[in-house]
């Protein structure tokens, strides 16, 4: 099973792709599980949030558990989730600007175990560019002009995929960056209705652009809530249902990771994990992925292994936001 | 190494921590700078930022990124990538892996590229901050030959860039636990403008892989006054404890909230 090509499709090709899909308003909500066989091995998924934040560990769990090999992933910046898609196959191929859990943990052993013995690809390109692909692919054109990663050697290790133009105006050298449409967006919010109209409290990164760039968006929220309310207030809707195949109820569907206004991460776990991959990269992640990933019977199960003391610990910090 | 037998000093307590030192250091690189923006896991550089807020005789605008409740704009970072290719920020901070004596800097990896003996973390979005940015310090405490190289394995953000490249930003000091040096555009490379008390010139020499000028008025770092550093340990402490309590417990004299971890 080869990989996804990353690289844009044709004008025409794109808008055929966003053509036939079902636009009406059905309900689309199911089950974990069911959501996961929406993604295909060798596919380019992209996962929305950022490092700790809104991280759909929900809908990456029923990945890894599915068996789906060989994705192309992609993602503003990469924290754990990047160490278990390499450890459990899922992914051998990155592309990010950024991979390690977290500053305060330091480098990521599993990522450096993964990338040192060429096991897997870390793809690397600049932040800014990851942002302008995903822009790119949202507004529906081929590449987006920039200066970024002009000059850095960053540019460099990318060049097959880069092409280089004087822009016309100003006679400066400019980089075009090729759009990216994922085949499927991966993204956790804090709440949706049935028909997927979401809702982001905090901060968005890129995942109003990779909705809209995907071929297919699978949404996981932390609460399904009526159309009415939606209605009430428009404006706070970010993801458009037409762009949402898939919406999966998952409360606390991205921890250990943070959900802005609902729990921030689950600190003493997240270290645990970062000792344990300190001591044995491969051992440590393996370990974690039978305990957390392989055995729980079910989300909930998951939930409870992560403890009651952790989850109201990371509750409470999250909603104290709104105590003053 | 000879040297610290001829430094007595070095045993003796000079009222001060290496940190606050740095802080001080850095506070006189930023004189004049009306915005100056600090990038996550930077302590010092964000104390430093503060303090020289607080000393300075003109406003200056001090941009904190991390967690924080008492931010008054946020947007994923775009804000500041946008507000430095505007040229709405005058100073930053970068570090690296390794950073050679061209002010190239290295957030990928050690050994050849792709066949890398380590990897690092990434260079997110060091080069487009280096070109923008007039004034970035580059600050790494640790001051050893494996991190800064006579050359880099992997320019992350080079240091200088040819001439007609669009280029307001750039390289400005380089401070760490030993010494601070000024970058010189013109001549692609560092001068060494001030040593930190207790540590000598062959010391650095010795620390260094890279090759730098000496300043013809090479002298020795200002450390903080009794005044400065009792600013230092309440006023700048307090203004960057929502950000780094761990820092403060461990260095500043303040008392970590038990509710939050860093």
């Amino acid at each position: 099973m080869g990989h996804a090509s990353t690289l844009p499709k044709t004008y025409q090709k794109l808008r055929d792709e966003t053509a036939v899909r079902d636009r009406s308003l059905r309900e689309k909500v199911m089950t974990l599980e069911e959501a996961a066989s929406f993604v295909s091995d060798g596919e380019h998924v992209a996962i929305g949030g950022c490092t700790m934040s809104r991280t759909p560990i929900a809908m990456l769990w029923a990945l890894i558990r599915s068996g789906r090999r060989k994705l192309t992933v992609s993602r503003s910046i990469v924290s754990t989730e990047g160490d278990l898609l390499y450890a459990s196959g899922v992914s051998d191929h990155i592309i990010t600007s950024w991979f390690s859990q977290g500053i305060v943990w330091g480098i990521s052993q599993v990522m450096r175990h993964f990338t040192e013995n060429h096991v897997a690809k870390f793809e690397e390109w600049s932040h800014m560019s990851m942002g302008l692909r995903y822009r790119a692919g949202a507004m529906g054109i081929p590449f987006m002009p920039t200066r970024s990663m002009l000059g850095s050697g960053v540019r460099d290790v990318v060049t097959e995929s880069v092409k280089e133009m004087i822009c016309p105006y100003t006679d400066d050298k400019l980089l075009l960056l090729p759009a990216l449409n994922p085949d499927t967006a991966l993204i956790h919010v804090q709440r949706a209705d049935k028909y997927g109209n979401a809702q982001l409290d905090g901060l968005q990164f890129m995942d109003l652009d990779i909705a809209m760039a995907a071929k297919r968006v699978i949404l996981t929220t932390e609460r399904i809530i009526s159309n009415d309310q939606i209605r009430r207030t428009p404006d706070q809707t970010k993801i458009p249902f037409l762009t949402v195949d898939a919406v999966v109820e998952a409360p606390f569907g991205a921890a250990p990771h943070e959900c802005y206004g609902n729990y921030e991460p689950f600190f003493s776990h997240l270290g645990a994990y970062a000792e344990a991959t300190r001591r044995d990269p491969v051992a440590g992640v393996e370990e974690y992925l039978n305990r957390y990933y392989r055995e729980p019977k079910n989300w909930a199960d998951y939930l409870s292994l992560l403890g009651v003391t952790e989850l109201l610990d990371a509750s409470r910090r999250g909603r104290s936001i709104v105590n003053d | 190494m000879s040297t610290s037998l001829m430094v007595p000093a070095l045993v003796r307590d000079p009222g001060y921590k290496v940190e606050e030192l740095l802080i001080t250091v850095i506070a006189e690189l930023l004189r004049g700078v009306k915005h100056v923006a600090v990038g996550v896991s930077s302590p010092i550089p964000a104390a430093a930022a503060v303090l020289s807020q607080l000393l300075s005789t003109s406003p200056l605008r001090v941009s904190i990124i991390g967690n924080s409740s008492r931010q008054a704009w946020a947007d994923s970072g775009v804000e500041m990538f946008d507000c430095a290719a505007q040229g709405r920020i005058d100073a930053f901070f970068l570090s690296g892996g390794q950073i050679d004596g061209h002010g190239n800097v290295n957030l990928v990896g050690a050994g050849e590229y792709p066949q890398l003996d380590v990897r690092w973390r990434g260079s997110f979005g060091s080069a487009f901050l280096y070109f923008l940015v007039p004034k970035v310090i580059l600050f790494r405490k640790k001051h050893t030959r494996q991190i800064f190289v006579p050359k880099v394995d992997f320019v992350s953000a080079p240091g200088t860039s040819r001439p007609g490249t669009y280029r307001p930003g750039g390289p400005y000091a380089l401070v760490t636990n030993l010494c601070s040096f000024s970058f010189r555009k013109a001549q692609r490379c560092f001068r060494l403008e001030t040593i930190h008390p207790g540590h000598t010139l062959e010391e650095i020499r010795d620390h260094t892989g890279f090759n730098f000028e000496v300043s013809a008025s090479l002298s020795e770092s200002k450390v903080p006054t009794a005044a400065v550093l009792d600013l230092i340990r309440t006023s700048v402490a307090d203004q960057i404890n929502d950000y780094y309590p761990k820092f403060n417990q461990q260095v500043l004299y303040r008392p970590a909230s038990p509710e939050q971890p860093d």
